[in-house]
């Protein structure tokens, strides 16, 4: 069972339906012990690093997410889900991340602003990726890197252990972002998930 | 520089696909689901859902259609049409919209598109600006061409991003449903007033009118009836885009 966090109910849907086509049954949650326990935990972004980040520490999902991680248990963050893992963000200066991985969240200077659509990673085998942000990291030392430039390299994406973290959206990625999911899925393959 | 996208766009009333010139003679054009899932696999980059059956009085209303098309599409999806409140925006979101337009509430209350990006970020947050000609550049029209409001288009956009958008959705009234080309003075405007994404709408219909509104500084290109009426495929399109040198993702 794939549960993916409720910090907002918007956009949950694209997450959902992404992992429905691949056969995966999942659950919305904001329950900490639901959090500790799924096989596989998705944590979505939309909106702002502050709000959703008070949401985690006021139900207490953000100690389950460090549990879990701390337990090698299969952990996903998509876009500001994957910026919440880190120290913090300049979007919300003064508010901690989770602390999961070194490194902070910056605003990134490009020649748009969002950077928005479809880019290359380092890795171009994989094909196209989409992105949909403002933010995003810079470094992230200590940890597996795929990177991809706005106005310089930035961290597409991020593995450490069970834990994985993807700027871009590999449920609006089309048949890149399936096959990134896929690997995620079958690289963790727990038993009866 | 990212990959040009290439948009489809479904003006949806009462769960049918329509279409027409400036919003008249609507005819029947399909089915959503089926037009987004043929889309999606002939190359799409993204889809926009436009709901015209509602209006600012109506407040945003079908879901059901985009619950459906979300359901099958694995590429990004902005809807719109009537979206008067965070709430109308809230409900897009949750039925499985990734990005929101809203036009003519906007228009009418700026500090909209604040609540829209605070609670949902910029790059959920899309002004839809529907730009007609006049003497010295453009103004816009709004409640889907019923008014016509003394407000220049350009310095417009220009407020709607400083407000909270993150995208413009740049429809020229005048080359819409034409198939001359878009309006190139127009898109060129905006792109010096603004740094956000600028998609191109409004008179799309020859793979060198894409090129062109490239050029000319759109990041992505919208077109309905091209496809409505499988006179081309975005798949078609992106292989004239790139043979011309443009980068556009394969598909």
């Amino acid at each position: 069972m794939i549960a993916i966090i409720e910090t907002s109910t918007a956009n949950l849907a694209s997450v959902e339906t992404a992992l429905a086509r691949l056969g995966r049954e999942t659950v919305r949650t904001i329950d900490p012990s639901v959090v500790e326990s799924a096989d596989y935990v998705v944590l979505p972004g939309v909106g702002q690093f502050l709000p959703a980040r008070t949401r985690l520490r006021e139900t207490g999902v953000d100690r389950a997410l460090v549990d879990r991680v701390r337990a090698e248990k299969p952990t996903l963050g998509v876009c500001l889900g994957f910026q919440l893992f880190f120290e913090g963000s300049d979007e919300s200066q003064g508010e901690p991340g989770l602390g999961l991985l070194d490194g902070r969240v910056v605003a990134l200077d490009g020649p748009r602003s969002p950077h928005m659509g479809w880019a290359n990673l380092d890795d171009r085998t994989w094909g196209p990726v989409y992105f949909a942000h403002t933010f995003g990291v810079r470094s992230a030392p200590g940890a597996e890197t795929t990177w991809a430039d706005c106005g310089g390299p930035f961290v597409a994406a991020v593995r450490r252990g069970a834990l994985l973290g993807c700027q871009f959206h590999p449920e609006l990625s089309g048949s890149a972002g399936r096959r990134w999911l896929t690997r995620w899925l079958a690289a963790n393959r727990r038993e009866g998930a | 520089m990212m990959m040009a996208r290439v948009i489809p766009c479904l003006d949806v009333r009462d769960g049918r696909v329509v279409k027409g010139v400036r919003f008249q003679g609507l005819r029947d054009c399909g089915d959503p689901v089926s037009l987004a899932q043929r889309y999606e696999s002939d190359g799409a980059d993204e889809l926009a859902l436009l709901d015209i059956g509602a209006t600012p009085a109506d407040g945003a209303h079908g879901v059901a259609t985009l619950r459906a098309v979300r359901a099958e599409l694995s590429i990004p999806l902005l809807a719109g049409g009537g979206v008067r409140s965070v709430g109308d925006a809230t409900r897009l979101l949750e039925s499985g919209a990734d990005k929101v337009a809203v036009n003519t509430a906007a228009v009418d209350e700026p500090a909209l598109l604040t609540r829209l990006a605070d609670r949902f970020g910029r790059q959920c947050t899309v002004i839809a600006i529907d730009a007609v000609r006049a003497d010295d550049g453009w103004r816009l029209v709004t409640s889907s061409g019923a008014h016509r409001v003394d407000v220049n288009a350009v310095v417009w956009a220009q407020e709607a991003t400083e407000r909270g958008a993150g995208e413009i959705l740049l429809t020229s009234w005048d080359r819409d449903g034409t198939g001359n080309g878009y309006d190139l003075p127009l898109l060129r405007a905006v792109r010096s007033a603004v740094d956000v994404p600028v998609i191109a709408s409004g008179g799309g219909r020859e793979s060198e009118h894409m090129a062109a509104a490239i050029r000319a500084g759109a990041d992505a290109v919208l077109a309905a009836t091209i496809f409505h009426d499988q006179l081309t495929t975005p798949r078609f399109l992106k292989s004239e885009l790139g043979r011309t040198g443009l980068e556009v993702r394969p598909c």
